[in-house]
């Protein structure tokens, strides 16, 4: 039985229907990345699980126990569910120490004062927050307030954690140690993570499984692979990663293959545009990093003009115009001004 | 007990405490005798009587003019101290802010006194006025000098939300105008003006809405000619026919809470109006002064003028006048020098009990206050309810009651509801009417402050376990304590100010300064009621001090 169950919740906020059917599963050992552009829900899903918002129908169990279910009206409010929390803003109390902010748990739950010290110095220890505990929120760094937050909601030993955008308050230097340092504590303490978050390279990095929502339902679930590999649907491939679109008509599709016709080229990609008739509209689809600058014709090739380029560190970016086009393009070196070909090659590129 | 029951039974204990006074009033108002009297029968007699009366409808009159004169004096002189002080070069704008909201927490009716011990016929100025150049040519008890009089010492509220929106105009919106190609003069009329429109029409409508509340000038400017507005003509009504006259106060009251109460919700509608304008909260260093040039000075003189005839003139007078003796022509100032006014205070037993009773009712009666509007605003707090909406609107009721109203509603209740008649005696009646009558505004200090609590502080403790009251306890109060003391200290300074909502409540045991006061000067007893005034002077102004050392905003 997986840790946390969600089954075909909905739920409304001021009148405006926010999710209107998701279902998910988590395991512990398992971080799952709830992702969706602003407005998809995805805050509201994980604020959903933890009794913050009240849905109107549909089941949620943690740990097999049903904590809420609109058919039998049960909403087992939020201090019951024994849940673990980590706000956006950390929401440290101001006016407790950090040992007083990470021992509250421990004191509602009446544990002894000894052993209340016991188990949060142990916590602060883990989190290499050990020589802090004396320390006010304003005092700590947003790095250090970060691990504060999470002390906090793991003193109690909950086995399912929801972090509602951990990492998006810590600059970009942090942000990268601390996805690393998330993801190794949640595995080491064996937990259950749903977090929400809007950056898919993030998604992508500290994941096992991403979620992404769009519009009140779940456009695709499945490991970060998949989803960065074998998007299902045009939102999918557009919403994970930085991609070329190419507009076109479809000229034929057969089995896994599709052709388009841009501009009055022919392009073979796979095919994701389920039984679209020939002659309607279609995109292709391509990462950046799977167009190959080429010498020459050839099949899946087209000639760009260089626009302008940008050094990006460890490669390039070149932008292409052309065929009333905008095409973008990772390189390893520089480039001249002047014409270019580009491949796009079939087996990366996605026909919706 | 569930945090539900805990948050229905605070806000029907307050829908309670709102709608006896109202629906006492209602009902009295539509009985033929007063509603101990056995006889009293329904009847429609006292609404007949009051509109038949040629006296109400002067007094109906009278008060519209007042509030018309006095917003129309008030909100140009306010806009243009705000301007003064917040947008242009003029000299000593820094320590001039304080000593404008000076009017706010005097008593008007100390101001009153003042007036007159300064510029009646017998006042100090007008006596050196006619020894130095002849007649004076000014009038103190004339309708002209009422209006000026509540102009004047109204401006600063209009000053207060009107640099408040000159304060929040963001000063990039101001330099993006500049950026495309807008004089200075369209920058105002096409961006600032505008962007405080909102304000200036809110403090329109509340200063309007004062105009009829007025009680202490009117009192004290208008009566010895005779000239009554609403609050004063219901005060003078109670013995109109020889027996109390219940049931013709009670419409009375209804008149005013009808056209106070729209006004209310008017005020409501134009402060999210007003609102909406200052939500963009600009950081941005405001560095554009409006430069005065040679009208520099002149400006200051303004601020000067409005001053010393606001303030100083009255409260000179006043502080002279408890010191003398006696004063009239011919008399030389140094022959009558005195303290005896000061000492005779603590003879009179009555006077001492008011100034206990006073300090009493401020601090500890204050906190107590602060304590109720504290549990009410916590009754509300983050509850989607359709009580919190109600509750929201039933504040507004004490709100339309002038305090001389409320205090006879009190009163009222506590003849009616026989078990509490004992306690009428007591300050604890004077309490209740003080903070029914100072709740919409305690209410919004605290709620003010809870506004603050971010939602996530209270919804991680409840994530870690805790119940809605338990966070409540341990989290949302703690965060707001320096808010609920803040709140407490302007509550203290209300209270001490208080008079009008005391008057009917006046008695051996709930004697405040004042009420006390009011019906001494009834009584012709000049020196002491100055001395007393200078008294309650003294107290507020170290509560103001306090205040101020303590970093409290002087308006909420």
């Amino acid at each position: 039985m997986a840790e946390l169950v969600v089954e075909h919740l909905k739920i409304r906020l001021g009148g405006i229907e926010i999710l209107k059917d998701v279902s998910l599963e988590l395991n512990r050992g398992e971080i799952t990345a709830l992702l969706g552009p602003s407005g998809s829900g995805k805050t509201t899903l994980l604020r959903s699980v933890a009794g913050l918002e009240q849905p109107y129908d549909g089941r949620i169990l943690v740990g097999g126990k049903p904590v809420f279910d609109g058919a039998k009206s049960l909403n087992v409010p939020t201090e019951a569910r024994g849940l673990g929390f980590v706000f956006q803003s950390y929401a440290l109390w101001p006016n407790r120490t950090v040992e007083a902010n990470v021992a509250y748990a421990l004191k509602l739950r009446g544990v002894a004062a000894s052993e209340q010290a016991t188990r949060v110095a142990k916590t602060l220890d883990s989190l290499g927050l050990g020589k802090l505990g004396h320390r006010y929120p304003h005092e700590l760094s947003g790095g250090q307030q970060q691990r504060v937050a999470i002390a906090r909601s793991l003193v109690y030993q909950p086995t399912v954690v929801l972090l509602d955008e951990p990492l998006s308050n810590l600059d970009a230097k942090l942000r990268e140690e601390a996805r690393a340092f998330l993801k190794e504590l949640i595995m080491r303490e064996n937990l259950a993570a749903l977090m929400v978050t809007h950056d898919q390279a993030e998604a992508l990095a500290v994941a096992n499984k991403i979620l992404l929502l769009n519009g009140g339902y779940v456009e695709q679930a499945g490991t970060p692979e998949e989803m960065y590999g074998a998007p299902k649907t045009l939102f999918t491939a557009e919403f994970m990663g930085s991609n070329n679109r190419l507009n076109g008509t479809i000229k034929t599709v057969s089995g896994q293959r599709a052709a388009l016709d841009v501009a009055g080229t022919a392009f073979d990609g796979m095919a994701r545009c389920g039984d679209k008739p020939g002659g309607a509209e279609g995109s292709g689809v391509i990462r950046l990093e799977a167009v190959h600058l080429v010498e020459g014709a050839g099949a899946n090739r087209m000639q760009f003009e260089l626009v302008t380029s940008m050094f990006l560190g460890s490669h390039w970016e070149h932008v292409f115009r052309g065929h009333g086009l905008n095409v973008r393009a990772h390189h390893r070196g520089a480039l001249q001004p002047g014409q270019h070909w580009l491949e796009f090659p079939a087996e990366q590129l996605w026909i919706f | 007990m569930p945090i539900g029951i805990m948050r229905r039974l605070v806000l029907a204990i307050m829908g309670l405490m709102i709608l006896a006074p109202i629906g006492i009033m209602v009902y009295q108002s539509f009985l033929d005798a007063p509603f101990f009297d056995a006889n009293a029968k329904f009847s429609l007699w006292a609404y007949r009587f009051v509109l038949a009366e040629p006296d109400f409808w002067k007094a109906l009159t009278t008060t519209a003019l007042l509030a018309v004169g006095m917003t129309a004096i008030a909100v140009p002189l306010g806009a243009l101290l705000a301007f003064l002080i917040t947008r242009t070069d003029m000299p000593g704008r820094s320590w001039v802010e304080p000593l404008l909201l000076v009017p706010i927490f005097l008593s008007p009716l100390v101001l009153a006194f003042g007036y007159v011990v300064s510029m009646g016929p017998v006042g100090f100025i007008t006596v050196w006025w006619k020894s130095a150049f002849g007649s004076e040519f000014w009038n103190i008890y004339s309708f002209s000098a009422l209006i000026l009089i509540a102009g004047l010492t109204h401006a600063p509220h209009v000053y207060l939300y009107a640099s408040s929106a000159l304060r929040a105009l963001p000063g990039d919106l101001e330099e993006a105008a500049r950026m495309t190609g807008a004089t200075p003069r369209r920058v105002a009329s096409d961006v600032s003006i505008p962007m405080i429109r909102p304000a200036l029409a809110f403090s329109g409508v509340l200063i309007f809405f004062l105009g009829f509340e007025v009680f202490g000038l009117p009192l004290i400017l208008g009566d010895p000619q005779g000239l009554l507005v609403l609050s004063t003509y219901l005060y003078k009504l109670t013995n109109k026919l020889g027996v109390p006259s219940y049931q013709l106060m009670a419409v009375v009251v209804m008149v005013i809470l009808l056209i106070a109460l729209p006004l209310v919700l008017l005020q409501r509608i134009l402060l999210r109006t007003a609102q909406r304008y200052v939500s963009v909260r600009g950081k941005a260093v405001r560095t554009n002064l409006v430069r005065l040039g040679q009208w520099r000075w002149p400006a200051f003189g303004l601020i000067a003028i409005w001053f010393i005839g606001t303030v100083l003139i009255p409260m000179m007078g006043l502080i002279l006048r408890s010191f003398v003796s006696s004063w009239g022509l011919g008399i030389n100032l140094f022959d009558v020098l005195t303290l005896d006014n000061y000492v005779e205070l603590f003879d009179d037993t009555e006077v001492v009990h008011a100034i206990i009773n006073t300090v009493l009712i401020a601090t500890v009666g204050g906190a107590l206050s602060v304590g109720c509007y504290v549990l009410i605003a916590l009754a509300q707090h983050r509850w989607r309810s359709g009580w919190t909406r109600i509750s929201d609107y039933l504040v507004m009721l004490p709100r339309a009651m002038p305090g001389v109203v409320a205090g006879l509603a009190i009163f009222w209740i506590f003849l009616f509801v026989t078990p509490l008649t004992p306690l009428r005696t007591t300050l604890f009646a004077v309490w209740i009417a003080y903070t029914l009558v100072w709740l919409a505004y305690g209410l919004r200090l605290v709620q003010s402050s809870l506004l603050q609590v971010a939602p996530e502080l209270e919804e991680a403790a409840r994530v870690v376990g805790a119940k809605e009251g338990r966070a409540m306890r341990d989290i949302t109060l703690p965060l707001i304590k320096n808010g609920m003391v803040a709140a407490w200290m302007l509550i203290v300074l209300i209270f001490v100010r208080e008079y009008s909502t005391a008057v009917y409540l006046l008695g051996p045991g709930t004697e405040v300064i004042g009420s006390l006061v009011v019906s001494r000067w009834g009584g012709g007893a000049v020196d002491l009621v100055t001395a007393l005034s200078c008294v309650n002077v003294v107290l507020i102004t170290v509560g103001l001090l306090v205040a101020i050392r303590s970093g409290v905003k002087l308006h909420g």
